[in-house]
Formats: C-alpha cells, sequence, structure tokens
C-alpha cells in the first residue's frame, strides 16, 4: 500500500495546486487524500493536470501576443535598461562621494548639478516602476489563466542577464572593482526588486482581480507613463546602444557622439515600452462601456 | 461524433456508480475494468469535454472528512450521454460479430 501524503510532502502539492481552478484543486487534492496517494504520486497526478492544463490555455491567440509582445521582448528591455540605470545612479553616486565634500553645496553650479542628476535618478526610477506595473497588468488581463507561465517567461528574461554588466566591464583593471562589484552585485539586484518585481507583482495582481480598474485611474496611469518615458526615453535607448552595445553609437552631422544632434535609430523603443500602458487604459475604457450597456 | 474509447469507460463508469460517480470513484472504476493505472489529468480533462459536449452534468459536492475536508465534483450522466454511450457500445459490438476474441 502506497504511504498516505504526508504534511510535509502535503505543502509540494497544495503549491502545485495552487495553479489549478478553485474548485478542480479542492476535488483533484480530496482525491489523492481518499486514494491515500504517497507524495510522489500525488506530485506526478497534480502536474500531469498543471501541464495539461497550461497547454489548453496556449491553443488561443491570447497568450502567445502576450508572449512575444510583452513578456519577451519588454522583459529583456527592463532587463538592460534597469542593470543600466543603476549603473549610471551608481556611477554618479560614487563619484559625488570620492570626489565631492558638503562644502561645495554652496556652489550654485555643483547644487545645480545634484538637484539635476536626483531628478533625473527619480524619473528613471519612477519610470521603471510604471513601465514594470504596466506590463503586469497587461500580461495578467491579457491572459487571465496564463499568467503564471507568461510571469515566469518575463521573469527569466528581466534576470536573463544577471552577470553581465553594461557600463562597467568586470575584469577591466583600470576600474575600481568595489565599484564594479557593487554597481553590479548590489545595487541593480535591489532595483529590480523594488522597481520591477514589485510593481510587475502589484501590476499582476491588479490584473487579475476581477474589477475594472476605473477608466480615471487607468487613464491616469497610462498619461503617467507616456510622461515618464518621454522623459527617460534617451537614456532608455541608451542603455541598448551603449549599454548592451546593439549597434554602434550613431553621431549627427556634426560627427560627435554624445551631442544633441545625434541619430536615434531607437526611437521605437518607447513607442513599444508603452504599448502596456495604453493596453491597460484601453481595457479600462472597453470595461466601463460595457458595463454600461448592461 | 463518436464517442472516444476513454470517454465511453468514463460515461459507463458514471452510469454504474449513479449517484455515487465522483472524480475518485470513477478513476477507481475504471482502473478495476481495465486493470491499468488511470491519470487524474486524463480523467479531468476528459469530464470537461464530455459535460462541454452535454453529455454530462457535473456540480460540488460537500466536503467530507475522508477527503481532508474538501470537496467533491459529482457527475451525472446525461440523456444525451446515455445515448452517445449505448451508439459506441453498439458500434463496438457490430464491428466485433464474427472476430474470434469476441467470443471470449
Amino acid at each position: 500500500m502506497e504511504r498516505e501524503v504526508t504534511p510535509r510532502g502535503w505543502w509540494a502539492v497544495d503549491l502545485l495546486c495552487s495553479l489549478l481552478e478553485r474548485e478542480e484543486r479542492a476535488a483533484v487534492c480530496g482525491d489523492l487524500v481518499e486514494a491515500h496517494a504517497s507524495t510522489g504520486r500525488a506530485l506526478i497526478e497534480v502536474g500531469g493536470l498543471v501541464v495539461r492544463r497550461q497547454a489548453a490555455l496556449w491553443l488561443g491567440w491570447r497568450p502567445w501576443l502576450a508572449l512575444f509582445t510583452i513578456a519577451i521582448p519588454l522583459g529583456f528591455v527592463l532587463s538592460v535598461a534597469s542593470r543600466y540605470f543603476a549603473e549610471a545612479i551608481f556611477a554618479h553616486l560614487w563619484l559625488y562621494v570620492r570626489l565631492g565634500e558638503w562644502s561645495y553645496l554652496a556652489v550654485p553650479g555643483w547644487r545645480r548639478d545634484v538637484i539635476a542628476m536626483t531628478t533625473t535618478f527619480l524619473v528613471s526610477c519612477a519610470a521603471l516602476a510604471a513601465w514594470s506595473w504596466t506590463i503586469g497588468f497587461a500580461l495578467a488581463r491579457l491572459s487571465r489563466q496564463a499568467w503564471s507561465t507568461l510571469a515566469l517567461i518575463a521573469l527569466m528574461m528581466v534576470l536573463g542577464t544577471t552577470g553581465f554588466t553594461t557600463t562597467v566591464p568586470l575584469g577591466d583593471r583600470r576600474i575600481d572593482p568595489l565599484f564594479a562589484l557593487t554597481a553590479g552585485s548590489i545595487l541593480t539586484p535591489i532595483l529590480r526588486v523594488f522597481l520591477v518585481m514589485g510593481p510587475a507583482w502589484w501590476g499582476l495582481r491588479r490584473g487579475r482581480a476581477r474589477t475594472s480598474l476605473g477608466s480615471s485611474r487607468a487613464l491616469a496611469i497610462a498619461v503617467a507613463a507616456v510622461a515618464l518615458t518621454a522623459l527617460v526615453s534617451k537614456t532608455l535607448e541608451g542603455s541598448l546602444v551603449f549599454g548592451w552595445g546593439l549597434m554602434l553609437p550613431q553621431p549627427g552631422p556634426d560627427g560627435v557622439v554624445g551631442t544633441a544632434d545625434d541619430l536615434r535609430p531607437l526611437w521605437w523603443i518607447s513607442v513599444v515600452m508603452l504599448w502596456p500602458a495604453l493596453y491597460v487604459a484601453t481595457n479600462s475604457i472597453r470595461g466601463r462601456a460595457s458595463q454600461r450597456s448592461r | 461524433m463518436m464517442l472516444g474509447e476513454f470517454e465511453y469507460l468514463l460515461l459507463t463508469a458514471a452510469a454504474r456508480l449513479g449517484d455515487e460517480a465522483y472524480g475518485a470513484a470513477i478513476r477507481q472504476e475504471i482502473e478495476d475494468a481495465t486493470g491499468a493505472p488511470c491519470s487524474v489529468g486524463a480523467l479531468y480533462t476528459t469530464l470537461d469535454r464530455l459535460e462541454r459536449k452535454g453529455f454530462i452534468t457535473t456540480w460540488m459536492g460537500e466536503p467530507t472528512p475522508e477527503r481532508g475536508g474538501r470537496q467533491k465534483r459529482l457527475v451525472r450522466v446525461t440523456a444525451k450521454g446515455r445515448h452517445a454511450a449505448s451508439a459506441f457500445y453498439n458500434a463496438v459490438i457490430r464491428v466485433s460479430r464474427g472476430v474470434a476474441w469476441s467470443a471470449k
């Protein structure tokens, strides 16, 4: 006779069952308890059902749309952007700490630079959070049932560049090793947890909720995302050009990289990052319209 | 469209069990009849398919202590389901006429 599922093993079965609908979870887990199934047997049975259910979800078009327009591409951009932003923030902080003194704040130019940098950092962080929230919401709304698989894929894309650097090459002896280590190994994960994964999880939970977001709130989120994206669009493009090296920087007519007339072949990345925010707004408006028509 | 083999087994097991037809009991009936394990995944996805076709109705029953306080999914075969199962059975009988193993 097979060993009954022990309390220790049961949490693993319960965890796997959480991927099933509530009623099916009760029915399946109850059947396994009644059949005195062992932990291994229960995990295999539930796992098989979970795989069948997930596979059935992917017969429709919505999960594929979410996968190829949000989870994979935007997950990658978030990964590169978050690392680039973290390194840029840390580089400036490092300079201020190493070269600056408190007395410099009395100098108007230095003070203006500190305020400008602080504002840039805050706007960058807010943009990361806004993108992440709207991406989480859109993933969950586009495919309420396949959300877990989509979220996992997006998370893999975000973490996929862990260990790589953008502007801080490891092993380069000209770079202070403490700087390289801290920027890549400490600040980047902190940024990703609080400004990417946290907001994305919040957006996912909100997107999974049955209640509508409210059109005014949705529009406010969309407008905020558009404004923040407009403010950091050049930095976002820079993360992919300078940071990841997707293409060589392209100077403008003056032939100098880093000036205002530089070409911006990746300008469309900002538009792509806004697609989840626009989906949030249109989804909310459509939901409100259908409620009124009932 | 003709029932599938596993769909027939499930309908027949549910019809035999009557008011006691639910997931674990149907699974046990099928395993006893076939001598082969019946996976939970196959059972519940087939239940959904049969319900979509209108061959069965299902609903959640009361929780019981034997199931750790969890509800069971009860099954009832509809008239349409009985008709489909009967058609499958008659087709198997007709096609098996005169075949050596049908006499055993």
